[in-house]
C-alpha cells in the first residue's frame, strides 16, 4: 500500500513481522489497538482498513 | 502477561545442556543395565556424585521454566495467543489423559518430576505446531 516491508510496518507499530505476515494471510485477527495503529498508519480509517466477514 | 525476559531463553538452553551433563551417568548407569539385563550394573563406575544425577532433574525442570517463561524477541499479542491457547490445550489433553489412564489403571501413578517436564514439553510441542500453522514458513524467527 505504501510499498513498505512488512518489518517497516511491524517495527512502526512494534509489533513482530510474523504478525504482519498473520494479519495479511487472515490467520489473526488484531486487537482494537493494533488495528488503530494499522490505521493511523495508514492514514485510513479502521473500517477501511478491515471489513467484517459474514 | 509478566513474562522473563529474551536472555532467558539461553539461560534455560544452558540449563539444559547442565542437565544432560549432570544426568550423564544416570543415563549410562540405564543404558548398560538395559543392555546388561541385570538391576544393577557393577561395571558402570561413576564420574560424579551421586548427588549430581538427583540434582539434573531440577536443573532440567528449571531450564525449561526458564526458557518456557522467556519472552519473545518481539513479545506482541500473536504471541501471547499462542501462548495462552497451547497452555490450554495441554490442559485439557492432560485432564483427558489422566482420566483414560485412571480408567484403565486406578493405581497409576507418575512421579511429580516426569509430569512436570512432560507437560512443559507437551507446550513447547503444541506452540510450536500452532505457531507453524499461523505463521507457516515464517515460524523460525519467532523465538
Amino acid at each position: 500500500m505504501l510499498d513498505k516491508t512488512q518489518q517497516e510496518l511491524a517495527d512502526a507499530i512494534g509489533v513482530s513481522r510474523q504478525t504482519i505476515h498473520a494479519i495479511e494471510k487472515n490467520k489473526f485477527v488484531p486487537s482494537v489497538q493494533t488495528a488503530m495503529l494499522l490505521a493511523k498508519y495508514f492514514k485510513l480509517s479502521v473500517e477501511e482498513l478491515f471489513e467484517l466477514e459474514d | 502477561m509478566k513474562l522473563l525476559p529474551h536472555y532467558f531463553k539461553k539461560i534455560g538452553i544452558g540449563l539444559l545442556l547442565v542437565s544432560i551433563i549432570l544426568g550423564l551417568d544416570g543415563f549410562i548407569h540405564g543404558f548398560l543395565d538395559g543392555i546388561s539385563g541385570r538391576e544393577y550394573n557393577n561395571d558402570f563406575t561413576p564420574v560424579f556424585p551421586e548427588f549430581f544425577t538427583q540434582i539434573s532433574d531440577y536443573v532440567l525442570l528449571l531450564g525449561l521454566l526458564a526458557y518456557i517463561l522467556a519472552k519473545n524477541k518481539t513479545e506482541d499479542e500473536l504471541a501471547q495467543k499462542i501462548r495462552y491457547e497451547s497452555a490450554f490445550i495441554v490442559l485439557v489433553i492432560t485432564i483427558l489423559i489422566l482420566i483414560f489412564v485412571n480408567m484403565v489403571n486406578p493405581n497409576f501413578e507418575i512421579k511429580p518430576g516426569i509430569f512436570l517436564f512432560l507437560e512443559m514439553l507437551g507446550y513447547l510441542f503444541i506452540r510450536l505446531i500452532k505457531r507453524k500453522a499461523i505463521l507457516g514458513g515464517n515460524y523460525e524467527e519467532q523465538t
